[in-house]
């Protein structure tokens, strides 16, 4: 009798947080979908609708192992969006402005800024990043054009065993950042308790996964327009794979 | 103590950063002599002759029929691409006839089913 009464508490739970999910948790990043590398939209398991948010990807990018430049777009697949190359590409990486969202009293949200829903409590600017490494980098990530917060790792020979730590670097502007929050596993943990970088923009998280590792730096900027927003968040993931052994 | 530590860590390393696609299903033995990669779970066999170049493609050993792919070969050899269809030529066999495959190049193949799903596999001639 117990243990329904805990499921259906347990339930109601999930379900309440799963409302109460802000727009802003979402994130970008990539994965791999029927051996096409797909962008995915979400946060945790919620694998959201990326192809009618389509239109608010700014920028697709792929790079190969000398991170020159791989003409690279977005081709929607059904549901998913996927990502469409000329050549092999070792990294590929996303811009998505997520637009203006202000939050009233009542909890809606409302896809304007602050100077449209003058009584909101809450009003922001929403920007995702996201790069994929699609194989371990021979020499350091660079930053890529217009992504204003970029996770990089910090020694390109990424670990290849879950369970050891690495150590990656938050840029925001170009610049180490503090104070930036890493989330080891946004896919299977997103509610986890997160590391903060330090002074010099480094944190270290420990690798979660012997498969797709989905890394997410979130960081909260300073209005862009005072008029319409209280403040900008921009939340960067940077994912890649550890293989597993042979069959 | 310290050396066989090293040797087991360097064979893990080794192994870790083997793509993990060449653990996929099937064989990596190849049937007509060339070289092989696995791409996924496609097995893809480059022959590079003198009349051309012929590519051979299966999928936990059964042949792929060729006429359900666009496939092209782009090569860089020296700083230089060159590139070519590869049309179905039978089978699960694409050609490429009187493409010149250099030594020590770097040769992908584009495979794109009926889908639109691309997969690439990259070859170096010796």
């Amino acid at each position: 009798m117990k243990l329904p009464r805990i499921f259906a508490v347990t339930v109601a739970g999930s379900a309440l947080l799963a409302l109460a999910t802000p727009l802003s948790a979402h994130g970008i990043w990539f994965a791999q979908r029927a051996t096409q590398i797909a962008l995915i939209y979400g946060v945790g398991a919620d694998d959201l609708d990326a192809v009618k948010r389509r239109p608010l990807i700014k920028t697709v990018t792929g790079y190969d192992a000398d991170w020159a430049p791989v003409t690279t777009s977005l081709r929607t697949a059904g549901p998913i969006p996927v990502v469409d190359s000329e050549e092999p590409i070792a990294a590929v990486a996303a811009i998505m402005d997520y637009g203006l969202w202000s939050k009233t009293p009542d909890g809606k949200w409302h896809n304007k800024g602050r100077d449209e829903v003058p009584t909101a409590s809450l009003a922001e600017h929403n920007w995702k990043y996201a790069v994929h490494l699609t194989k371990v980098p021979t020499s350091p990530v660079p930053l890529f054009e217009g992504h204003k917060l970029q996770i990089v790792p910090v020694d390109p020979a990424i670990p290849q065993k879950m369970g050891e730590p690495m150590k990656v670097r938050a840029y925001y502007e170009g610049k180490p950042i503090a104070g930036a929050t890493i989330m080891s596993d946004y896919v299977n943990d997103p509610d986890e308790v997160a590391v903060k970088t330090g002074a010099d923009g480094t944190a270290t998280i420990t690798l979660r996964n012997q498969g797709l590792n989905v890394l997410m730096g979130i960081y909260v900027g300073p209005a862009d327009d005072k008029a319409k927003v209280d403040h900008v968040e921009y939340r960067s993931s940077l994912s890649f794979v550890l293989p597993h052994l042979p069959e | 103590m310290k050396l066989d530590l090293m040797k087991l860590g360097l064979a893990a390393a080794a192994l870790a950063l083997t793509p993990t696609a060449a653990f996929a299903h099937g064989s990596m033995k190849p049937q007509h002599g060339g070289l092989v990669q696995m791409s996924g779970e496609t097995m893809v066999e480059l022959v590079a002759g003198a009349k051309g170049v012929d590519v051979y493609i299966s999928e936990e050993d059964e042949p792929l029929p060729a006429s359900a792919y666009t496939a092209t070969l782009t090569q860089t050899a020296s700083g230089q691409k060159s590139q070519a269809a590869l049309k179905p030529a039978g089978g699960n066999k694409l050609s490429a006839p009187g493409f010149k495959a250099a030594k020590g190049a770097k040769i992908v193949v584009a495979l794109v089913n009926k889908s639109g799903a691309k997969v690439f596999t990259t070859f170096q001639t010796k």
